[in-house]
C-alpha cells in the first residue's frame, strides 16, 4: 500500500511512518497543509492520512479539495479529542474514517488497512446477506442463523456481529467496536468488550473461537478462510 | 532590588508627603487668614462707629461754646451707658461723662485706639476708645462696648486653632498611614523576592493584624501561595508516580526481552508481553487525555445530552460483565430534561464509575444506578456493596495513581477517578462518595 501521511508533529510523523513501514507500506510524509495537497494531488495514494490541525491548510480542506478534485482515495482524518463531535463534519467534507489523538499504532494500523479493503469491495454491489463458515446473517430481515438454525439475537449482538461480518478477514480493535457499534469514543479500562465477544460467541455456538478469533495485542477478526 | 523600596522613595510617602504640604499650606492660610480678618473687621466697625460720634461732635458744635458740648456729653452720659464719654479740659481736670475716672491701664489695640476694662454694675467690661483732643487743648474720650466682638473674636480664634489642630491630626494621620502601607506593601514584595530567589513555595507573608485591606490582599496571596504549593507537590508526586508505576512493567518487560535472546519466546508470554505494552500504553493515553481535558485547551463542543440514555448504554455495555461476576446491576432511571454536556465524556466517566463498583464489589452482590433530581442539579448516584473507600482517602482517590491499600493488588492504572474529576471540572459538576456500610455511593451532580 503506498500512504501519504500528513502530520506537522514531526516525533508522531516518524512514530507513524517507521510503524507503517515496518508493516510493509510505502510512505510519503509531509507536515505541512500545502504540500500534503500538492502531493495527494500529483501522486496515486492507496491511502492519506490526514491530521486535522496543520499549518497553511487545515485538513478538512485539504479533504474537500480532494473530494471536489473527484479524488475518492480513502482518508483518515487524525484529531484531537475534544473534536471528536466534529466527525460528522469530517465525515460529510468527505473522510472514510476519524481517530482520535492519542491512539496506539495497531489502532491506526488496523483502520488505515480496513480503509483500503473498503476501499476495493465499495466498487463491487451492497451484499445483503454475509457469511462466514456456519454463521449466516441476513441484513434486510436482521436474521441470524447458525447452518441453517435460527439464532436470536439482542440488538446490540447483532450490530456487533454484522460489524465483525463485514470487515471479515480485517482486523477490527476494540475501539473500533464501541465506535461503530456503541457509537461511544471511550477507553474500556477492563474487559468489557471481551465480554461481550464471549457472549456472542456463545450464542452462534462459536465455544473453540473458531469464527470469531483474538488477535492478540490487537483485537478481533472473522475470517473463515 | 525591586522587592525592598526605601521608605522616601514609595509612593505612599511621595503622596504622603504632597498631602501634608498641601494640607498643611491650606491650614495656615485659612488660619491666618482667620485670625487676621476677624480682628481687623471687628476693630474697624469699633473704630467707625467712634469716628462718626467724633465726627458728629466736631460737625455739630464747630461754632459752638464749649458749654453746649458740654451739656450734649452730659445728656448723653445719662441717656445711654454705652458709648461711654470722659470730657477733660487742658490741665486734665474732668468736666464731664459718664466716667468717674480715666482708666489707669490701658492696652493699645491699633493706631489710635486703646483699650480698656471698666466696672459696669458690678462687672468688668471692655471697651474699645480713641481720644479726640480739641483745638483748645481740651480732650474727648469716647469708647465702646467691645465686650462682644472680642468674646465673638475669641471663639473664632479659639475654632480656628481647633481647626488648624484638626488638620495637623489629619497630616499626623496620614503619614503614619503612609508608613503603615509602605512597610505592609515592603513584606509583600520582599517576600515576593525571597520565593523568585530560592523557588521555596513554602515561605508565607507574615500577617500581624486583620483589619485593614493590605493584610486581607496578604491573606489572599498567602491562600494562592498554598494552593501553588499544593499544585506544584501535586505535579512531583505525579512525576513521582509515573516514575513508580511505570518502572516495573518496564523491567520486567527488559528481563523478559533479555530472556528472549537465549530462548525463543512462548506464544502465551509474547501475549503477556503484548499485555503489558498494551497498558502502559493505555497508562499513557488515559494521562494524556486526562490533561487535555484539565487544560481544556481544546474546545469541547456541549451538546443537548440526555443522562438516561447515556446511563442506560454504559448499563447495557457493563451488563454482561456484571453477569460474569455474579453482581446485578439494577437501576433507577427517570426521564430528565436534556442537559449540555460533552457526551463521550460523560460516558467514559460512568463507565470508570462503574467499572470501579463492579471491579470491587463481591460476587452475587447488587449494584443499584440511579438518575434522579436534586434541586438544580441532575443526580446520577452508583451504590455499591464493594469494600469502600475511607473517608480519609476521599480527597485522595482523585490524585493521579492514587491506590488504596485496598485496591492495590486489583487491575486498574489509578487514573479512572482522575479522569472523572477532570470531566467533572470540565462539566461544573460535582461528585461525592458516601458510605454504604458495607460499599460506595458515589453521587454525580450536572447543574440542570
Amino acid at each position: 500500500m503506498k500512504i501519504l501521511l500528513v502530520e506537522d508533529d514531526e516525533k508522531l510523523s516518524d512514530y507513524i511512518t517507521n510503524g507503517l513501514k515496518e508493516a510493509g507500506h510505502v510512505v510519503d510524509c509531509s507536515t505541512d497543509g500545502k504540500d500534503g495537497l500538492f502531493l495527494a494531488t500529483t501522486e496515486q495514494y492507496d491511502a492519506i492520512i490526514l491530521d486535522r490541525m496543520l499549518p497553511s491548510l487545515d485538513g478538512l480542506t485539504i479533504l474537500k479539495t480532494l473530494r471536489g478534485a473527484k479524488n475518492h482515495v480513502p482518508v483518515m482524518v487524525l484529531s484531537a479529542l475534544g473534536a471528536v463531535d466534529d466527525r460528522v463534519s469530517g465525515l460529510r467534507a468527505g473522510s472514510d474514517d476519524y481517530l482520535i489523538k492519542p491512539f496506539s499504532f495497531s489502532e491506526l494500523l488496523a483502520r488505515v488497512e480496513a480503509l483500503h479493503r473498503r476501499g476495493s469491495v465499495e466498487n463491487g454491489h451492497q451484499e445483503t446477506t454475509l457469511t462466514a463458515g456456519p454463521i449466516e446473517i441476513d441484513l434486510l430481515k436482521r436474521k441470524v442463523s447458525s447452518n441453517g438454525e435460527p439464532i436470536t439475537l439482542q440488538t446490540r449482538e447483532f450490530n456487533l456481529l454484522e460489524y465483525l461480518m463485514k470487515h471479515k478477514g480485517q482486523i477490527v480493535t476494540r475501539t473500533m467496536l464501541l465506535e461503530h457499534v456503541w457509537d461511544y469514543h471511550f477507553d474500556p479500562q477492563s474487559k468489557v468488550i471481551d465480554v461481550h465477544i464471549s457472549r456472542l460467541r456463545k450464542k452462534i455456538g462459536d465455544t473453540s473461537a473458531s469464527i470469531i478469533k483474538t488477535i492478540r495485542g490487537a483485537g478481533y477478526i472473522i475470517d473463515d478462510r | 532590588m525591586t522587592g525592598k523600596r526605601s521608605y522616601y522613595s514609595s509612593s505612599s510617602f511621595k503622596m504622603a508627603a504632597l498631602f501634608t504640604i498641601l494640607l498643611g499650606a491650606s491650614a495656615l492660610l485659612l488660619g491666618s487668614y482667620l485670625y487676621d480678618f476677624s480682628r481687623q473687621i471687628f476693630i474697624q466697625e469699633t473704630e467707625a462707629a467712634i469716628d462718626i460720634e467724633i465726627e458728629h461732635i466736631l460737625v455739630s458744635f464747630e461754632n459752638k461754646s464749649q458749654d453746649e458740648l458740654l451739656n450734649y456729653i452730659k445728656k448723653r452720659s445719662e441717656k445711654y451707658s454705652n458709648p461711654v464719654y470722659y470730657y477733660q479740659d487742658r490741665l486734665d481736670k474732668r468736666l464731664a461723662g459718664n466716667i468717674k475716672k480715666l482708666p489707669t491701664t490701658v492696652t493699645p489695640i491699633s493706631e489710635g485706639i486703646i483699650q480698656f476694662s471698666l466696672e459696669v454694675s458690678g462687672k468688668p467690661k471692655k471697651f474699645g476708645a480713641k481720644i479726640h483732643t480739641f483745638d483748645d487743648g481740651s480732650r474727648l474720650l469716647i469708647g465702646r462696648d467691645i465686650n462682644n466682638i472680642i468674646q465673638r473674636y475669641e471663639r473664632l480664634q479659639f475654632f480656628s486653632i481647633l481647626i488648624l489642630l484638626f488638620m495637623m491630626s489629619v497630616v499626623l494621620v496620614s503619614f503614619f498611614i503612609s508608613m503603615f502601607v509602605v512597610s505592609r506593601i515592603n513584606i509583600i514584595g520582599q517576600t515576593a523576592q525571597n520565593i523568585m530567589a530560592t523557588g521555596d513555595l513554602s515561605e508565607r507573608i507574615s500577617i500581624d493584624s486583620n483589619w485593614d485591606d493590605l493584610s486581607n490582599l496578604a491573606q489572599s496571596l498567602n491562600a494562592m501561595l498554598a494552593r501553588i504549593e499544593e499544585l506544584m507537590i501535586g505535579i512531583r508526586d505525579v512525576s513521582d508516580n509515573i516514575a513508580h508505576d511505570l518502572r516495573t512493567p518496564l523491567a520486567r518487560l527488559r528481563t523478559q526481552l533479555e530472556s528472549a535472546l537465549k530462548k525463543p519466546l512462548t506464544e502465551e508470554e509474547i501475549d503477556g508481553l503484548l499485555k503489558e505494552t498494551d497498558e502502559l500504553l493505555g497508562t499513557f493515553n488515559a494521562l494524556l487525555r486526562i490533561s487535555q481535558i484539565e487544560k481544556g485547551s481544546q474546545k469541547f463542543e456541549f451538546k443537548q445530552t440526555s443522562l438516561k440514555t447515556i446511563l442506560a448504554d454504559v448499563i447495557e455495555l457493563y451488563d454482561p460483565l456484571a453477569e460474569e461476576k455474579a453482581i446485578i446491576i439494577k437501576h433507577k432511571l427517570r426521564e430528565l430534561p436534556t442537559i449540555p454536556t460533552y457526551g463521550h465524556l460523560i460516558f467514559q466517566m460512568i463507565a470508570n464509575i462503574i467499572d470501579n463498583a463492579l471491579k470491587y464489589s463481591p460476587k452475587e452482590s447488587t449494584v443499584l444506578i440511579e438518575l434522579a433530581v436534586d434541586d438544580d442539579y441532575q443526580l446520577i448516584r452508583v451504590t455499591d456493596q464493594g469494600i469502600g473507600i475511607k473517608s480519609e482517602e476521599h480527597d485522595k482517590v482523585f490524585d493521579r495513581f492514587y491506590r488504596s491499600d485496598k485496591s492495590r493488588h486489583t487491575e486498574g492504572n489509578g487514573l479512572g477517578l482522575s479522569l472523572v474529576k477532570a470531566a467533572l471540572a470540565l462539566h461544573k459538576g460535582e461528585i461525592t462518595f458516601k458510605d454504604n456500610n458495607p460499599g460506595l455511593v458515589v453521587e454525580i451532580r450536572l447543574k440542570s
